[in-house]
């Protein structure tokens, strides 16, 4: 989206800018001053006259460089796409009929083609890009650990590792998780999810509890490691605080890791309901009924916060005996109409029939209409 | 004579002052604007949307569709829509009593099937008729309901909304189809975060396949194309200006992103003001503000919306009537807020300059046309200084509106023929003679219409789209 000249262009409206505070400002004072006598018509026309040529070359100079920067950069686009589409035939013929790639330097366009096979390729070919992107010495490390790399460099270099996935990458990328910029902070935490392996994993797990990442940040990051995930999590459930625990909660549930459930089940006596109803989300997304946890289950669907009631109403469902009937059925009273609607559903997938009966005779008008809709939506 | 000399000419002073203090407040906004807009731009990670996309690290989302009388665009945009790339979403659409075929075209076009439904009614509306689902798309909900108009349409629409984001559309709009991948995520990285509004631009001229814009082309009508700048100039300059100053009042009602539970915090939408977007926007932030929490309400230049601009004077005077009138309602509203410290930059600075700059600017704006021949009666008139005077001012118009030309097509890279370019820096010198002047006008008298027309929409002609 973004284009090259996008500097040049700030700095002709920086210019722009200036240009014109000088001729308002100078215009101001000149019309108050005539105001208490300070100067006379003259000047008044004079800097009026100026504020006019000083609009005028703005706009001229604006029009001029929008044009231009069309046709310059509509021409060099048109180079860059070609140059692009060359290499990526080359390295696609090359992969898929065998053969050795060109040998490095390649230019800017070499590396984009050959990251975005990377990113679309599984398995074996995989394997051979990132051996040839190995082979080509790419200059990213190098510009992460550069002093003076512009921001926008550094967080291309980012993006660049994150696509390439060459696990030695990630001393280069771990520092910027504890740098004061929240970006290159979030990119660093992206990529190095994308790169980490092995005792990688650790350090990854160390850097980020010291990242301080907003939380649905942490999460995007613990998904991206997807099968490589547990090791992290497992970390974070430990030693992490309030945020880092939240995330790695959640992240047991999306990503399926039944192996950390019960590292999961203690949170369900935790003080701070957030955590506690991850902890309820994490296990309902595991399907894991949380057998000898009734009585704290019980409690949390008598908690004034709501939410808190309807995510204890839907993991209740998975116990499937008789004291969870009772409870669900109870709760189909519930004020809340989202814990209402919880205890239905958990109902319809413990025992139909019970469902059937509550939608007949609930006592609660409002439970047996909801009874009612969760079985017609189940038709 | 002296005196009265004197006076006018004082009137003068204080006219190049408030001349001078808008077009300061206008740089002020280039900058910040241009500044947030690259940075946006350098930020965006196109693999960071696709893992997003990808993964299961996302918040679902309601979009509520407000529609009353649009049989003729409801169809197209419902199925953009639909077709958005988001894992897990719902579309709503609120008929609020049509009275023209727009149910009835739904109805057709997506299978639709009454059913019974039981909604929590955390919001008051106007009865539901009936609630209907499609037998093709699992998540198009439809609602018939008695008309109430607009915001009550959304309140509807926020009843029987799940999920803890909602997007408020305009039923005359197409999202591009990467939308809401790109604002919500913001809300995912930032709980702080409570609302997002996107860029809007015309939808007319452009090329339209299947409810997805394919090509975005220069309109043909003079209007139209007057718009295509002034909303480039609105959003890359007003909003993204504002946006960077941490003070964005307004998240327009044809796309904005919400978090739900804060929107029903404070009430839902009101129905007694037609300025319902801004309105809910500024009282999201008073009661964050007084209740002393940390949030933010953003704006973010990629996510577009297109929508149907109006392609003649009446119609686009009635909707420039309407915008001023729902100004005043909710500066009127929230006058506490006006000065007032304990609302921050947004007391001391946004509310003022919405009061100054652009609520009454139409009237200082046509009182002095007005007062030229009255000059010129008291001989005090001199032509040349008017004109040098006014070629200054249109000027200035010219340069932001050519700032806001560049970032829009350079930048980000829209209107991609050299020819449109060409014309929309030629239609940006003509914006100044007549096209604000008229519109001026419009806003000046709908300043004295807002309490006798409050709550009055009036209608909007849609020539539908071209496919």
């Amino acid at each position: 989206m973004w284009r090259r000249g996008e500097r040049l262009y700030a700095l002709l409206v920086f210019l722009v800018v200036l240009l014109e505070g000088l001729a308002l400002g100078s215009l101001v004072v000149v019309f108050s001053g005539r105001l208490f006598g300070l100067f006379g018509y003259p000047q008044v026309y004079g800097a009026l006259w100026q504020a006019l040529v000083l609009t005028g070359t703005a706009l001229g100079l604006l029009a001029a460089y929008i044009l231009l920067y069309h046709v310059y950069s509509a021409s060099r686009e048109l180079l860059d796409r070609k140059a692009y589409e060359d290499w990526l035939a080359r390295f696609t013929e090359i992969l898929f009929a065998g053969g050795s790639p060109p040998p490095p330097p390649w230019p800017r366009e070499a590396f984009e083609a050959l990251l975005d096979l990377r990113e679309m390729l599984k398995g074996e070919f995989a394997e051979r890009i990132t051996e040839w992107l190995r082979q080509a010495n790419p200059p990213w490390p190098r510009i992460l650990k550069a002093r003076l790399a512009s921001r926008p460099l550094r967080l291309e270099a980012l993006e660049a590792l994150a696509q390439a996935r060459l696990p030695e990458t990630l001393e280069a990328v771990l520092p910027y998780l504890a740098h004061p910029d929240p970006v290159l902070r979030l990119a660093a935490a992206r990529a190095g999810a994308r790169v980490a392996q092995g005792q990688g994993l650790l350090d990854l797990a160390k850097a980020l509890l010291e990242a301080a990442l907003p939380r649905g940040a942490l999460l995007e990051v613990l998904l991206l490691l997807e099968d490589r995930a547990e090791p992290v999590v497992e970390y974070l459930l430990s030693q992490g605080g309030g945020e880092e625990v939240w995330a790695a909660l959640e992240a047991v549930g999306r990503l399926k890791l039944a192996s950390l459930v019960e590292r999961v089940l203690p949170f369900l006596d935790q003080a701070d309901p957030e955590l506690k109803a991850a902890a309820m989300r994490a296990l309902y997304r595991l399907r894991y009924p949380p057998h000898g946890y009734e009585g704290l289950l019980l409690a949390a669907l008598k908690d004034e916060r709501e939410f808190l009631r309807a995510h204890a109403a839907r993991l209740m469902a998975l116990l499937g005996n008789d004291l969870a009937q009772r409870a669900l059925w109870k709760a189909l009273s519930d004020p809340s109409f989202y814990v209402r609607r919880a205890a239905a559903e958990g109902l319809l997938r413990m025992n139909k029939g019970f469902l059937a009966q509550a939608a007949e005779r609930h006592p609660d008008p409002f439970g047996r209409a909801m009874a009612q809709q969760v079985l017609r939506e189940a038709a | 004579m002296n005196l009265l000399l004197d006076f006018l000419f004082l009137y003068q002073v204080v006219i190049l002052w408030y001349f001078a203090l808008l077009n300061f407040f206008y740089t002020l906004f280039a900058f910040f604007g241009l500044g947030m807009v690259a940075r946006y731009a350098r930020e965006l990670s196109e693999l960071s949307l696709k893992d997003f996309l990808e993964r299961e690290a996302y918040l679902p989302v309601s979009i509520l569709v407000p529609t009353y009388n649009e049989e003729k665009t409801i169809a197209h945009s419902v199925r953009s829509f639909l077709a958005l790339h988001y894992p897990e979403f719902e579309v709503i659409v609120v008929a609020d009593g049509p009275k023209d075929r727009t149910l009835e075209v739904l109805k057709e076009a997506f299978r639709l099937v009454e059913v019974e439904w039981v909604y929590r009614r955390a919001l008051p509306a106007k009865p539901v008729r009936a609630v209907y689902r499609s037998l093709v798309y699992p998540n198009l909900i439809v609602v018939d309901k008695e008309n109430g108009g607009k915001a009550d349409a959304l309140n509807a629409g926020l009843n029987l909304a799940r999920y803890p984001l909602f997007c408020a559309v305009d039923a005359d709009s197409l999202l591009d189809a990467q939308a809401l991948l790109r604002a919500s995520r913001l809300f995912l990285e930032d709980d702080r975060v409570l609302a997002v509004g996107g860029t809007i631009r015309p939808l007319n001229g452009a090329v339209v396949r299947e409810g997805i814009v394919e090509t975005l082309r220069l309109p043909r009508g003079f209007l139209e194309r007057m718009q295509v700048i002034e909303y480039a100039r609105a959003f890359f300059m007003g909003r993204a200006g504002w946006s960077a100053m941490g003070a964005l009042l307004i998240i327009s009602g044809a796309f904005g992103l919400f978090r739900r539970e804060e929107a029903l915090r404070v009430g839902g939408y009101r129905t007694d003001t037609v300025g319902e977007d801004m309105e809910l926007v500024v009282r999201l932030h008073r009661r964050a503000r007084e209740e002393g929490r940390e949030y933010r309400i953003l704006y973010t230049p990629d996510p577009i919306c297109y929508t149907e601009v109006p392609a003649d004077w009446a119609t686009l005077r009635r909707q420039r009537n309407r915008w001023h009138r729902g100004l005043w309602e909710v500066l009127w509203n929230h006058r506490v807020m006006l000065f007032n410290p304990r609302y921050g930059r947004l007391g001391l600075v946004a509310m003022p300059y919405f009061f100054f700059f652009e609520a009454l600017a139409p009237v200082v704006e046509v009182l002095g046309y007005v007062l030229l021949p009255v000059f010129y009666l008291l001989g005090l008139f001199n032509p040349e200084f008017a004109l040098l005077f006014l070629l200054l001012a249109v000027g200035y118009g010219v340069l932001l509106s050519q700032l806001a030309v560049g970032m829009e097509t350079l930048l980000l890279q829209r209107y991609p023929r050299l020819w449109d370019r060409v014309v929309l820096l030629l239609f940006a010198l003509l914006e100044g003679l007549g096209y604000r002047q008229v519109l001026a006008l419009e806003r000046f008298v709908a300043t004295f219409q807002v309490w006798r027309k409050r709550g009055v929409w009036g209608e909007m002609r849609r020539k539908g789209l071209e496919s």
